[in-house]
């Protein structure tokens, strides 16, 4: 047909048709022109477009790695919890060959695997078991290279406690999942497992350098007193930052299951203890506060004190009448069930109340210990509950509260995270200044002359109070099983910082004369933390003594 | 064929050859790019550990046993510390020395004489 209509195409046509068709290529020809026209420009328009546009552009597509759970920190940037990518073995039973001898093969890479266990579970119908979670790089490679049908590996991310069982009970633990169990771990867990950039990390208060020296330093009285327990705190008086927090036995964090629940745990902040003597600190704050007592005031300690059929006696009496500041100093029960009796059973609750001694404390650990008291107040629970019996309370509000009686008299809660000092406020005011002031001298007097002596640091003004409390046990109290404690605040003329420790059950040894009191086996480790922490802390020593001691101090090299 | 078609014809093929070798080179600059980035995210993870290792191997513990057992420092005592510099014997404040210009060994000798003709004055604070 076509070739028909060519021939019958009129020959005066063909010059039209040529015409139409060179029109037409010349619209493809112009459109291609302007096609290359475009891509030339844009080319030309890059080559000087400034560089840092186009790769701003470019950085803006760079993947981020954002581990599955926000790091922790310390105040100064150290990580004390991190997200690490690991390995872990799973098998699908469909494809395992011979499980028998796969498990042997397994068990020389990893020798703890239960036989029978996983000999039951590959032999099931499942098509995902796991083996083994969390493997290390070299395990990796070696179960590699035996070469096992039916065994492959899944990444995941395991938790990393670069630290060991420093950090155990502030931070806490998580579950082989990730989960937050315990401490920071646990109270902040959704917030630490759902981090928005890669820089997500939350800060603490604490400070690694002073953790491990408080941890080191209770550790060895724990082995030299061959106490059950150790508990130490260091605290920022003015802020209420902890510095430091540590409850002994602990664990680590990194293998949580084969910690036992006593490691597990708190008794910083979720043990509650008849804390002794150091109550003694509150009941002449409160009385001078409330102007029941006066430090000129006399209290006759002769004779132990005998109510109903309860006996207050005093472990070293003084046989004489002794001023309020000597039975601060020499820490006297009589004296201070006294004190108590006048101060008054409301008065003492209300300050109690004021203290936060009947509740328990807010910081942002879960484990937090509920004070335990009598519900019906009498006399003699006033007069007890004046020199630390009869009401329990955790070693963390022990701390907040001494805290209270020295830095001018606010109760400041305790806190483990970092944040503006503007916003955390001026705290609860309970003491005047003024008493502030002299129970700060007390506290230093305790010291230098009464029954903290062993706590001195040279230079570093060491105000404290030592405590000693007999357990109560089945029939009351046991005679040779004590919590004994040391309270020590420093520098005394401008507080700074506390560090509380409390020894559970030590016993005496032959270089303390077999004493275990507060003040033979607390106060020495107190001293310790405090040599170690406060050049630590930027605590400039003041000099006491003449000018010219330490020239002549600083030739001597062996002070010890 | 004309010289008009022949150069046009060589110019499509020259056209046609960079354009090959334009997108040649950029698929190859995207595989570096794809290759890259992999990189870039195995070396975050890769800090990630360096970082954990740094924390273990600074941590204060282990610090202190290597201490213990390859050196001979031990803990420091507070008569030790000083809070002022003038405290050390034999101490001389280097103050002068940087406004006397660039530490030249007569200006600096004149500073020593002069701190060991009169001693330092007393301080009020402690």
């Amino acid at each position: 047909m076509s070739q028909k209509g060519e021939k019958t195409w009129p020959e005066g046509n063909s010059r039209l048709i040529m015409e139409t068709v060179r029109n037409r290529l010349m619209i493809a020809v112009f459109l291609f022109i302007g096609a290359f026209f475009l891509l030339g420009a844009r080319m030309v328009g890059l080559g000087f477009s400034p560089s840092e546009q186009l790769s701003d552009q470019w950085a803006r597509g760079l993947p981020v790695y954002v581990a599955a759970r926000a790091d922790v920190v310390d105040r100064h940037g150290v990580v004390l919890a991190t997200n690490l990518e690991t390995s872990s073995l799973y098998a699908d039973p469909g494809k395992v060959q011979n499980p028998e001898t796969a498990i042997k093969k397994l068990a020389t890479v990893i020798p703890e695997l239960a036989y029978a266990k996983l000999l039951s579970k590959l032999k099931s119908d499942k098509r995902f078991v796991w083996v083994r979670r969390k493997l290390t790089p070299q395990q990796k490679v070696r179960i590699n290279a035996l070469g096992l049908p039916g065994f492959f590996f899944q990444t995941e991310e395991e938790r990393v406690y670069p630290h060991g069982a420093l950090f155990s009970h502030a931070v806490g633990y998580v579950d082989v999942d990730g989960k937050g169990l315990g401490g920071i771990e646990h109270y902040f867990d959704i917030q630490l497992g759902t981090p928005i950039s890669a820089g997500d990390k939350l800060q603490l208060t604490l400070d690694t350098r002073v953790q491990h020296a408080l941890r080191d330093e209770i550790e060895r009285a724990l082995q030299t007193y061959e106490a059950k327990a150790a508990i130490g705190i260091v605290l920022n008086v003015n802020t209420g930052e902890v510095l430091a927090m540590v409850s002994l036995p602990d664990f680590d964090p990194n293998f949580p299951a084969a910690a036992s629940n006593d490691q597990k745990f708190n008794r910083a902040a979720q043990g509650v203890y008849e804390l002794g003597s150091l109550f003694k600190t509150l009941t002449v704050a409160m009385g001078l506060d409330s102007g029941a007592i006066t430090l000129t005031d006399r209290y006759d300690v002769t004779k132990p004190l005998k109510i109903s059929r309860f006996l207050i006696r005093d472990d070293h009496p003084k046989n004489r009448i002794l001023t309020v500041p000597e039975i601060f100093i020499f820490s006297s029960n009589i004296g201070a069930a006294q004190m108590a009796m006048d101060i008054g059973t409301d008065t003492q609750q209300e300050y109690f109340g004021k203290l936060g001694l009947f509740t328990a404390p807010f910081i942002e650990i879960t484990e937090v210990g509920r004070p335990i008291y009598p519900s019906y107040w009498r006399d003699i629970n006033t007069m007890t509950a004046g020199y630390g019996h009869g009401i329990a309370i955790s070693p963390l509000q022990m701390a907040s509260a001494i805290a209270a009686t020295v830095n001018g008299g606010h109760l400041i809660p305790a806190t483990l995270i970092k944040q503006d000092a503007n916003l955390r406020g001026q705290g609860i005011p309970v003491f005047s200044e003024e008493v502030s002031a002299k129970m700060r001298t007390l506290m230093r007097l305790a010291v230098t002359e009464g029954t903290g002596s062993k706590a001195d640091v040279p230079g570093y003004l060491v105000g404290g109070k030592t405590g000693t409390a007999e357990k109560p046990g089945v029939g009351g109290y046991l005679k040779n099983a004590t919590m004994s404690s040391f309270v020590g605040v420093f520098p005394m003329n401008k507080p700074e910082f506390l560090v509380l420790i409390v020894l559970d059950e030590p016993v005496g040894q032959k270089k303390t004369f077999n004493f275990s009191s507060g003040g033979w086996v607390a106060a020495p480790a107190v001293k310790r933390v405090i040599t170690r922490i406060a050049p630590l802390l930027g605590v400039k020593p003041i000099t006491e003594e003449v000018r010219g001691y330490q020239e002549i101090a600083y030739l001597i090299s062996d002070t010890r | 064929m004309g010289p008009k078609v022949f150069i046009a014809t060589v110019l499509i093929f020259v056209a046609g050859a960079a354009l090959f070798y334009l997108k040649y080179s950029v698929e190859q600059k995207e595989a570096r790019l794809t290759e890259m980035r992999a990189q870039y995210l195995e070396d975050q993870k890769a800090l990630r550990v360096l970082k954990a290792e740094w924390t273990y191997l600074n941590s204060p513990g282990y610090l202190q046993n290597l201490a213990r057992r390859y050196l001979t420092l031990r803990p420091m005592d507070s008569r030790q510390v000083i809070a002022w510099f003038d405290s050390v014997p034999g101490y001389i404040d280097v103050t002068p020395f940087k406004a006397a210009g660039q530490g030249s060994f007569q200006s600096a000798r004149e500073v020593v004489q002069a701190s060991m003709a009169q001693p330092p004055e007393a301080r009020d604070e402690p």
